[in-house]
Parts: C-alpha cells; sequence; structure tokens
C-alpha cells in the first residue's frame, strides 16, 4: 500500500535559468500542518508554485509525489484535480467575473448556489463580490477570504497557503487560525507559507521547516518558531551554519 | 487539450460557427446569375428583373456614375483579391418568395434549421425574413406584428407599395459618400423595409437573416427601418455563409430613422465564413428624444470594414453603440462606431470590444463629431483590445472634432494581454488553457453580452468557445 501524502524530493528548482531551489525535501501527511517559514526572497513561493506546476518554474532535479504518484508531468490543471489546491499570496486581477468562478468551482463538488452565498457570508464578505471582477480592487483582505472560499469550494485533500497573514488585520489573523483546525480536523494535508508565527496562536503546526537561501536551514516543531520571533532569520541562519 | 474534454466543451455550450456548420456544400439550385462589366445595361437588367418602377432605375444609374467617378478609399486593407469585374451582382436563387416553411425546398430549410433561425423564428421572433443570395425566399410574421400596423416587407415590395416613404428615405440617411456606398446604390438587391406607426411598441424583435450561398457573389441587400414617433422596435440581423471556394463581397446597407421619442435597437450577429469580404454601411437619424442602439457582434468573415453611425439630429438624442469583434488567423476587423451631434443635449456612448488572436488584426477606427450649437453634447468612448498573443496586433485611429465649447468628451483605450500568470491561476482552479482563455474572454465581454437578449448572448459565446475548443492559444 502505498503512503497517502504530498512528498517533496530532493526538489531543485530553476526559474528563467536561475536556481532558486535546492535539495527540498517535505513530507506532508493527511491532517498534517507543515509551516515553511523564511525571510523575503527566501524561494517560499517558487515551492508553492512549482508544487502546483507553474510553467515558468523548471524542476531540475527531484520529484513531486502526490498519494504515491509523481505529478510532475501533470499540468496544473491536473494537480488540481488529483485534490491539490494553492491559495495565492497575491491573485491576479482578472476579467473573469467572480461568480463565473466560484460556480464553475462550486459546480465539480455539486456545491449549491445558496451555501456559496453562505459562505461568503460567513466568511465575512458582502455578496456583492460575486458581481465584480475576481481579484480587480480587492482589497488585501477580500482577496485572502476570496482564496479561501474558493478553497472551501474545491475541498482539496492537500492545500498551499502561501502566506494567507501577510496584510490581514486581526479579525483575519484569528479566522485563519480557525480554518487551519478544521482542516485538520478533515484530514487535509496543509502546506503553510508564512514569514511569522501570528497564526499559530490557536493551533501548533506539527512541523516547521525554515527556508533560507532556497535550502531547507533548519527543520523542527513549533519551539522554531519562537526561536525565529524572538531572533529573527538572520542567528538562526548563523546558528544553522554553525551546526 | 485531449480530444475528450474538446467533445465535452461542445456538448456543454450546443453551439458551434456557421461555417462549420453549413461546411463547404453550396446553398440552393438552379441560381439564375448577372455578371459582366458594371454598365447601365447590366444595371437596367437588374432592374428589369425586378420589375421596378422607373424612378428606381434612375435612381440606380445616378449611383452608377457616382460610383465610377469616386476613388477606392485609399485607408483600406486586405481587400487585395477584390476584382468587381469577376463577381455575379446578381443571384437569383431561384426559389419564389413563400410564407411558410414547408414551401420552400428541403435542402434549403435544412441550412435554417442548422443554423438555429427556424426553430428561434418559431420560439423568439416576431417576424422573419430570410434572403438567400439576393433575394428574398421567405416571409414570415406574427399576428401580433401585423395588427399593430407594422410593415415587414422586402424593400423590393415596399418599393411598389410604399414609393412615397422609400423616395423620402432610401440612401438619404446614408448618401453615396464612398465608392461602395454609391456601388451598393446601383445594384442593391434584397433586404427589408421596417415601418413602425407612431407609438406602437415592439418588445419582441424581429430579425432578417441573410445566406451567401456560393463564391464569387456580390451581396448588396438594403435594410431601411422607420420608427415613427414615440415608436420602439428590436430588430436583428444575422449574416452566415458556407465555407466558400473563393471570396464572396458583402456590401450592405442599414439605414434607420428614429422618429421623436422613438427607440429602436438593430442587433447584428455576423457570422460569414472565413471568405467573405464584408463591407457594411450603417447609419442612424435620430430625432428629438429618440435613441438609437447599435449592437454589433463581427464574428466571421475574412475582412469587415463596420462602423455603425448616427446622426443625432434633434435635441435630446442619444446613441449607445456596443461593437465586439473577433480576429484571428490573419483576418482583419476594422470597426467602430462614428457620431454626429447636431442636436443640443444629445448624448453618445460607443463601447468596443476587440480580440485578436492568432495574427488577427483589430482597428478601431471612430468619429466623435461635434457641431457647433450642440450645446451641451456629452460623448463618451471606450476602446478595449485583448491580445492572446504576440502574433496578433490591434490599432486605435479615434478621431474627435468639436466645434461646441459647452460639450464634453471622453474617450478611453486600453489594451491588454493575458499574462501567464493568470493563465496558471485559472489552471490551478482545475480549467484547462483553453477553458480558461475562453472564461477570461467571456467575462471581458460580458458587460455588452448582458445588454443582449439571452439567445443572442448564447451565440456569441457559443462561437468564442468553440474557437477555444478547437484551436486553442498559439505559442
Amino acid at each position: 500500500m502505498t503512503l497517502k501524502g504530498l512528498l517533496v524530493k530532493d526538489l531543485s528548482v530553476e526559474v528563467a535559468g536561475k536556481l532558486i531551489l535546492r535539495d527540498v525535501n517535505l513530507e506532508v501527511r493527511p491532517g498534517e500542518i507543515h509551516a515553511i517559514m523564511g525571510p523575503n526572497a527566501s524561494g517560499k513561493s517558487t515551492l508553492a508554485y512549482t508544487i502546483m506546476g507553474h510553467p515558468l518554474y523548471k524542476v531540475v532535479n527531484g520529484d513531486i509525489i502526490l498519494d504515491g504518484e509523481s505529478i510532475l508531468n501533470l499540468p496544473p490543471e491536473e494537480r488540481f484535480k488529483r485534490g491539490l489546491f494553492l491559495a495565492f499570496q497575491v491573485p491576479p486581477e482578472t476579467m473573469v467575473k467572480t461568480r463565473t468562478l466560484y460556480t464553475y468551482l462550486a459546480k465539480r463538488n455539486n456545491i449549491s448556489f445558496t451555501k456559496i452565498l453562505q459562505y461568503i457570508r460567513d466568511i465575512g464578505l458582502s455578496e456583492d463580490i460575486l458581481d465584480r471582477f475576481l481579484n480587480k480592487n480587492f482589497s488585501g483582505g477580500e482577496m485572502k477570504r476570496s482564496e479561501f472560499i474558493q478553497m472551501i469550494l474545491s475541498s482539496p485533500r492537500y492545500t498551499i497557503l502561501d502566506e494567507p497573514d501577510s496584510g490581514v488585520d486581526a479579525d483575519g489573523i484569528l479566522m485563519i487560525s480557525r480554518f487551519l483546525k478544521q482542516l485538520k480536523e478533515r484530514d487535509v494535508g496543509v502546506l503553510i507559507i508564512t514569514h511569522i508565527g501570528r497564526v499559530f496562536k490557536e493551533i501548533n503546526p506539527d512541523a516547521v521547516h525554515v527556508l533560507i537561501g532556497g535550502r531547507i536551514l533548519m527543520e523542527g516543531g513549533p519551539e522554531i518558531i519562537k526561536l525565529i520571533d524572538e531572533n529573527g532569520y538572520e542567528y538562526l541562519q548563523k546558528l544553522a551554519v554553525k551546526r | 487539450m485531449s480530444k475528450r474534454e474538446d467533445t465535452d466543451l461542445k456538448n456543454i455550450i450546443g453551439l458551434t460557427t456557421a461555417e462549420e456548420i453549413l461546411g463547404e456544400r453550396e446553398i440552393g439550385r438552379d441560381k439564375l446569375v448577372i455578371k459582366g462589366r458594371i454598365s447601365p445595361d447590366l444595371i437596367d437588367e437588374i432592374s428589369r428583373r425586378k420589375k421596378e418602377p422607373d424612378w428606381m432605375r434612375r435612381m440606380r444609374r445616378m449611383y452608377l456614375e457616382i460610383f465610377n467617378k469616386l476613388s477606392t478609399p485609399q485607408w483600406l486593407e486586405g481587400i487585395e483579391e477584390l476584382d468587381l469585374d469577376e463577381l455575379s451582382y446578381y443571384v437569383d436563387p431561384g426559389v419564389e418568395r413563400r410564407f411558410s416553411w414547408e414551401e420552400i425546398p428541403k435542402d434549403i430549410v435544412e441550412a435554417y434549421e442548422k443554423l438555429g433561425i427556424k426553430k428561434a423564428e418559431a420560439e423568439f421572433l416576431l417576424g422573419l425574413n430570410a434572403q438567400l443570395d439576393s433575394e428574398s425566399i421567405l416571409l414570415r410574421m406574427k399576428e401580433n406584428l401585423l395588427k399593430k400596423g407594422v410593415v415587414f416587407l422586402p424593400l423590393e415590395e415596399a418599393v411598389h407599395k410604399y414609393p412615397d416613404m422609400i423616395r423620402e428615405y432610401f440612401m438619404k440617411i446614408f448618401p453615396p459618400e464612398h465608392k461602395f456606398a454609391a456601388l451598393h446604390g446601383a445594384l442593391w438587391s434584397g433586404g427589408v423595409f421596417v415601418y413602425v406607426p407612431p407609438n406602437v411598441k415592439i418588445d419582441t424583435p424581429v430579425e432578417a437573416f441573410f445566406l451567401i450561398g456560393s463564391a464569387l457573389e456580390g451581396n448588396f441587400e438594403h435594410t431601411l427601418i422607420i420608427a415613427d414617433k414615440n415608436s420602439s422596435l428590436h430588430f436583428i440581423e444575422g449574416c452566415a455563409a458556407p465555407r466558400l471556394s473563393r471570396y464572396s463581397f458583402h456590401d450592405g446597407m442599414v439605414e434607420i430613422y428614429v422618429g421623436e421619442n422613438a427607440h429602436v435597437t438593430f442587433t447584428t450577429l455576423q457570422n460569414w465564413s472565413s471568405q467573405v469580404i464584408n463591407f457594411n454601411n450603417k447609419r442612424a437619424i435620430v430625432e428629438r428624444n429618440g435613441h438609437i442602439e447599435w449592437v454589433e457582434g463581427s464574428i466571421g468573415s475574412k475582412v469587415t470594414y463596420v462602423y455603425p453611425s448616427a446622426v443625432l439630429r434633434g435635441d435630446n438624442a442619444s446613441m449607445e453603440s456596443y461593437v465586439i469583434t473577433f480576429a484571428r488567423d490573419g483576418h482583419i476587423k476594422d470597426s467602430g462606431s462614428k457620431v454626429i451631434h447636431r442636436g443640443r443635449n444629445t448624448r453618445s456612448r460607443i463601447v468596443s470590444k476587440s480580440i485578436s488572436m492568432r495574427g488577427g488584426k483589430t482597428i478601431y477606427r471612430g468619429v466623435v463629431r461635434i457641431l457647433k450649437g450642440a450645446e451641451n453634447a456629452k460623448s463618451y468612448t471606450s476602446c478595449d483590445t485583448l491580445l492572446l498573443d504576440d502574433k496578433s496586433i490591434t490599432a486605435t485611429y479615434p478621431h474627435v472634432q468639436n466645434d461646441e465649447p459647452t460639450a464634453i468628451i471622453g474617450h478611453e483605450a486600453r489594451v491588454s494581454k493575458i499574462s501567464d500568470q493568470l493563465l496558471f491561476y485559472l489552471r490551478s482552479r482545475g480549467l484547462n488553457e483553453n477553458e480558461a482563455l475562453s472564461m477570461i474572454i467571456s467575462g471581458y465581454i460580458s458587460d455588452v453580452l448582458s445588454r443582449l437578449p439571452f439567445e443572442q448572448a448564447a451565440i456569441i459565446r457559443g462561437a468564442i468557445d468553440l474557437e477555444f475548443s478547437k484551436y486553442g492559444r498559439v505559442g
């Protein structure tokens, strides 16, 4: 029997001829929350995009395995259909009505329109978002919430959250914490990218991986978050080098 | 993309382009054709066949003289293969005009059935004039239209029955100011005449549907609409042709007189096959408090020149013009809107949305002219282009001339490209590349589509979806 999980094996990734990620290894099992932490430009979003299959991110070495099967040669839409979801840090402005994409996603999972409206209300958005162009002139909070709604409508088995906490107010942080709890309860595997540990006030991640300069420099439990909060990444970097 | 998805998308939409539906088969048989050098004798023969009164024959001759004097417009691009001497100027489809589908030869009805026109006529339209080649072959009218006193006739018959009105308006709204308009006046055949009496409101659309059945035809149908005081009308014109072995030339004209307080919506769904050279002449004159709304969905053809226009003659007269054009594979869409403000407080709003893909070229060419005395006139133009790849081209040539200091004129133009990031985003939500493009384009033109009746919006959406299910994106 193959082991369930999202596996990243010895992954090295190039963007526009430049090596961004080197030998990254991860194992996210269903119901686990893994935090990827690291300073700006350390390769965190590259990791998210590569797992989801962005065509401009070239895997030069390694593999990505979803529930026992390599997904390296699958286009993004197939990865989505196999239960993978990526909530973008900054989703691009579209010319697509929010309603169009939401109903498209809901249809796949037989979710009714009434239910969509309920999700919109519960997450603290206004219904008129449906008639706006998706992500166009959305506030930071609206963008994050909209990504979460799409995640709910897609009911993924593994989800990558790319900095869901950036540019979000205190209520938003609380909401994300609650989501993490729910995802765990539903046995969803979560890879959450963040550079500060605020979202883990209510629920601790199962593992923390520190990504600096495209490499995972340190791994461990929630104690690393405290380390980062108190000393910053530079200290961690020195520590890792010493080790 | 995979074969399976391809069929799925088609099933969902259930629609396809007219050219694909009709295939390569010519429509109609035993046609009578008039061709040869364009001369007074040729004009006389067309006139004789139509048993026209002499005033119309003389009018045709006059337009021929003007045609001979005028030179071909310098700016026209893409008509190099057009050789007027090899065209048939008049093509009698070999079918007498009838009032019921049953009386039309089966193979011809089949074409209209396949295009959904027969169904639309039964379920959705108040009247239909179906034209094949140069003549009307079917005229259908619901009782409601007759009861209200609306005149809905092939123009040939109107020449006999309503000579005064025809003489007053025919080519008076669009005088032959360029060579092709003059040629149209000399060779016109087919088209409809509509008269809506005062205070009569027609909310359900009437349609004229034009089919070009074979290659190397010249098609010169003329639509003349007179909406009397306080009346309203929604007119739809549709065009289609099978895949042709060589080009055909369409040089039609639409003239609309919008009386005081009247309201006319004129919708075109142009779906000619990709061999047709399509030249249009469309203009309305709008009286006090009148309103003209043009909706142009230009999907097919090899080259199209179309500029729905209006002269806002009366105070408070207004025009709205929505133009959607779609150019692919080296095809050219040269389109836009023209408006002349003469009355006080006149308003115009021009919204153009064009899409270029796989080496298609879209051009916006518009005119906003505000005459001295058109106090407080307001005009707003917005032209957007969506480029799907680097091989596709777009250009914008707006022309604005204002002589009235109190006028307010706005113009916005945008060119958008579909970024890799946007495509990746939608693909990460489970859409393949073609579905993503089709969703983006539907959204891009949604504000215009939302103004159309459901059936028409579905046709345009369907045509777009088909494009992307079939070819996908280059590069």
